[in-house]
């Protein structure tokens, strides 16, 4: 019916029915568009006739940059945050480091992003307010133009993130091996860096995987406001135009995505921990 | 202290007061203890859990971590007072001249990182042995301790090894620099009991093959028994009596070692009897005494032990007692 337009005759709405195989019954549907899948063949976009495996592929990269960018960020705040307020405990920097995770988890992306605009680009105009090109392009400008998505992404993990590090560091700073550590007269930073680090990253990783399998999915509201050309905004474009064969694919890319990271995540532990061999 | 005059003094703990300040009160743990570890020595603290006892040693190198602290005292090694070093200074001595064995050998070593590594980052922290050298060194002490395959289990991790050859390994780590003193807390009480009895073995004989010094705590009389040279005998963060380990098990002083004493069962002892129980609880260690802090348990009481906390008092050439009563 939208494809076809209002004013449109029934034949024609029987020739595109039958076209798309909308006159099978959905289990049908469903199980061809299945093989179809199995097959390398996502379909075409029912908007501009696009193949919907080239389309995603496309916007999958810039995703994949933000990802990439974003988580980046998050750890490098929340690795110092984490680590340094566990071990000076009472300080400026655990202090800031509550105030930190309190707020990070709290501002909602959209009002961060839209903030960041305001102030770094359109009051101090430091950086380029939105858009994206390629690195090969034009590197300096690719990079400013990261910054800002990347940091509005990687704030909320980083909170997360660094309050589930402050809280396994400041645990494993109570164990026993922590003790014969320091009671070997090893200094406090190889205590840290060989005895604590170590064991802390294995819960860290957890959530470190599910924060990234999240941003695979595209952040819809990130993407929205610096108008970044990833999963996320072409889902939300699929469901404004309702084309289903392009939201289909991409939230099969967005669910493929996440299960592979967690068994990235899966392998690292068994680097991590010497008790889980596979 | 007079007696024992022949030996030499390695380590002397003067006035050792610790507290730890939680949030809401303070727990007294150690008050005011004074002692001597001699050369050569097997020197036993034995109490009962919150006696004090660990805090006293862990005080020696200065391993306190908040919210306990040491409020008071000195630790005398090398003619020096450990708690006035620097952490670079007192780092030099944790581990090499004074090495500690801890209570869980399932807890005290590090899940992720290699038994071999455990060892032998002490051996290259605090020696100038090269790393070829410092690996054929740490083969060594893993087949010292009595462990088989040491080239194998230098590359295992701790969960790979049994709770007996994991103590064992934590024995190596304290070996591992040719530490004057050991000081083992507990170091029996989380094995069972024909471990423990090798454990036992394997320290007296590398305690007179490295020519250490051993402080070596516990709540079992009858183990001490048969490896101390003196006993120290500590409660509520005191000590009650201190003698050597003959004259303490046949000539207790101090009512609360005869009362300890009492309470070990015999297995000699046929008769149907009752074990003896010592009456009422430890005490609460928040509240600061003013007499003695054995007093609501005691049996041989008088008026002066509530109004006066008795001072360690000398009644023979071995033997300490904190008693105003002789008994």
């Amino acid at each position: 019916m939208i494809l076809a337009g209002p004013d449109a005759l029934p034949e024609q709405i029987e020739v595109i029915t039958k076209e798309l195989g909308l006159d099978k019954p959905i289990i049908s549907q469903y199980f061809i568009w299945i093989s179809n899948i199995l097959m390398g063949d996502f379909g075409k976009s029912i908007i501009n006739g696009y193949p919907v495996f080239k389309l995603i592929s496309l916007k999958f990269v810039a995703t994949l940059e933000l990802a990439i960018s974003g988580l980046i960020i998050s750890l490098l705040i929340a690795f110092p945050l984490g680590i340094l307020s566990a071990i000076k405990r009472n300080g400026i920097i655990e202090k800031f480091t509550t105030i930190f995770t309190a707020l990070g988890q709290a501002i909602p992306t959209f009002w961060l992003g839209i903030l960041l605009v305001l102030v770094f680009s359109i009051k101090l105009r430091w950086l380029p307010p939105s858009g994206r090109i390629e690195f090969t392009e034009n590197p300096e400008l690719a990079f400013k133009l990261i910054i800002l998505p990347a940091f509005t992404l990687g704030v909320y993990t980083a909170s997360v993130l660094t309050r589930f590090l402050k809280t396994s560091v400041l645990e494993i700073l109570t164990l026993d091996y922590v003790l014969t550590a320091r009671a070997k007269g090893l200094s406090e930073w190889i205590v840290i860096i060989r005895h604590v680090i170590k064991n802390a990253l294995i819960p860290f990783v957890t959530v470190l995987g599910l924060q990234f399998g999240a941003f695979l999915g595209g952040s819809v509201v990130t993407e929205s406001i610096f108008d970044w050309p990833g999963l996320g905004r072409l889902m939300l474009q699929s469901i404004h135009t309702r084309d289903y064969p392009v939201l289909q694919g991409t939230i099969l890319v967005v669910v493929f995505g996440f299960v592979i990271v967690n068994l990235i995540i899966d392998l690292l532990y068994s680097f991590l921990d010497p008790k889980i061999r596979y | 202290m007079k007696r024992q005059i022949d030996k030499e003094i390695v380590l002397s703990v003067k006035n050792l007061i610790v507290k730890f300040f939680t949030k809401n009160k303070v727990v007294n743990a150690v008050n005011g203890i004074n002692y001597n570890l001699y050369k050569g020595e097997i020197l036993g603290i034995v109490g009962e859990s919150g006696s004090g006892k660990s805090v006293n040693v862990l005080s020696i190198t200065n391993l306190i971590r908040p919210p306990g602290k040491i409020v008071e005292g000195e630790i005398i090694y090398d003619s020096k007072n450990i708690l006035n070093l620097s952490s670079k200074e007192l780092r030099k001595i944790r581990g090499k001249e004074i090495a500690n064995i801890f209570q869980d050998p399932m807890s005290s070593l590090n899940p992720v990182l290699k038994i071999g590594t455990q060892i032998i980052e002490s051996i290259l922290k605090h020696t100038n042995i090269n790393k070829k050298n410092s690996i054929k060194r740490t083969l060594e002490l893993i087949n010292n301790v009595g462990i088989p395959s040491a080239k194998e289990r230098y590359f295992n991790h701790p969960h790979q090894l049994s709770g007996g050859m994991r103590q064992r390994i934590m024995i190596a780590i304290g070996l591992s620099c040719d530490p004057k003193i050991l000081i083992a807390d507990e170091p029996t009480t989380a094995l069972d009991v024909t471990i423990q009895a090798q454990i036992v073995d394997l320290i007296q004989d590398l305690k007179i093959q490295y020519n250490m010094s051993i402080i070596w705590i516990t709540h079992d009389l009858g183990l001490l028994a048969g490896i101390a040279d003196r006993i120290i005998v500590m409660y509520a963060g005191r000590i009650m009596e201190e003698a050597n380990v003959i004259e303490l098990y046949e000539n207790p002083k101090h009512p609360y070692t005869k009362a300890l004493l009492q309470s070990t069962p015999d297995l000699n002892d046929d008769s149907e009897k009752k074990l003896h129980t010592i009456e009422g609880y430890p005490p609460d260690m928040t509240q600061e005494f003013v007499g003695c802090p054995f007093f609501d348990r005691c049996l041989y009481k008088e008026n002066i032990c509530n109004q006066n906390n008795p001072d360690l008092r000398q009644v023979n050439t071995a033997h300490n007692i904190a008693c105003h009563i002789d008994i």
